[in-house]
């Protein structure tokens, strides 16, 4: 600015195009903060994005009269969803594994999916402006149109496993669902594994099965032995050893201790 | 303990180390829990799939 009106008293001939660019910036630098702020509310205030609407459909109706293709009857009380069909629980999923295993002994592996205390569906937060609406959204109930199958699999490299492969279990409302897996090291060191828990929706009414990769859980499993033992044999031999070990010193011992006590009854009575 | 003779020495050192030996295979195991909370739109059904079947439902 100060430019131009330099420029003007100086009659200069660059000071109105100097003054352009100067508004050209300031035009540019408008637009780029307008653009921040609107992305910046776009990320504060996720909303969900219905897949087909009635707006849709009058955008798109033009293009598709034009075409040889069947026309789009759907009216605004039709009953497609807009939201994809989901589970109304909420759930738990709680692995339950060994730290520590002795060489050769097996250990259990468990991995359930338990319900939620609080159980059903929680509405979810729309924010309108600065105040927060807490609207209940009605979440299509997915056991009503498709058969839910809970896949685990237990990977856990050096260490043996049983069942291998994939365990398949269908998820039913409000039951629990468990996994379970024996395993068997057979050599000391630390085993790191992964449990994968997948769910197949396969659809009531046929059509394409769905995948979704709900979790995978990383575990840690360290073997160990005792002077080179595993659990079988210290066991086997700390039996047998305790039984001769007895046999040869306890009579000795309990002479011992029998002495002793009465030793110590005499002073008392002293 | 005085009169004690070696074979009975020896008879307890086998005892304790069995012991340490039958405790040791006879402890239980250290089990770790983890819980992990799934909200119903982790169980979701994918995106993709719930759009290819609305589409071929409505065409």
């Amino acid at each position: 600015m100060l430019t131009y009106k330099r420029c003007i008293k100086s009659k200069c001939r660059g000071g109105k195009a100097v003054y352009r660019l100067w508004l050209v910036i300031i035009g540019l630098l408008i637009l780029t903060l307008g653009c921040t702020v609107s992305l910046y509310q776009e990320e504060v205030a996720p909303q969900v994005v219905p897949l087909f609407t009635a707006t849709w459909a009058s955008t798109m109706e033009p293009a598709l009269t034009s075409t040889p293709l069947p026309a789009l009857t759907f009216t605004p009380e039709s009953t497609v969803p807009s939201i994809p069909p989901a589970i109304p629980e909420k759930r738990l999923l709680i692995v339950e594994w060994p730290k520590r295993v002795r060489v050769g002994d097996s250990a259990l592996v468990r991995l359930s999916l338990e319900m939620d205390d609080q159980g059903t569906l929680t509405p979810t937060a729309f924010v309108e402006g600065e105040a927060l609406e807490l609207t209940p959204v009605e979440i299509p109930n997915l056991y009503e149109t498709h058969r839910v199958i809970a896949q685990a699999r237990l990977d856990l490299a050096g260490v043996q496993v049983a069942p291998e492969g994939v365990m398949s279990e269908q998820l039913l409302p409000g039951m629990p669902t468990m996994f379970i897996w024996s395993v068997q090291p057979t050599e000391v060191g630390d085993f790191l594994g992964t449990i994968w828990l997948h769910l197949v929706f396969i659809p009531n009414e046929g059509g394409s099965d769905s995948r979704l990769m709900l979790s995978a859980q990383n575990i840690d499993i360290r073997a160990v032995d005792l002077l080179g033992l595993g659990g079988r044999s210290a066991r086997i031999l700390g039996a047998v050893g305790s039984v001769l070990g007895g046999l040869i010193s306890l009579d000795n011992l309990l002479q011992w201790g029998f002495s002793l006590l009465k030793k110590r009854m005499k002073k008392g009575a002293r | 303990m005085r009169g004690m003779k070696l074979h009975h020495w020896l008879g307890f050192i086998l005892l304790v180390l069995s012991l340490i030996l039958l405790i040791w295979g006879l402890w239980p195991e250290d089990l770790s829990v983890r819980v992990v909370p799934i909200s119903p739109t982790e169980m979701q059904l994918p995106f993709r799939h719930f759009f290819e079947n609305s589409f071929s439902l409505w065409i």
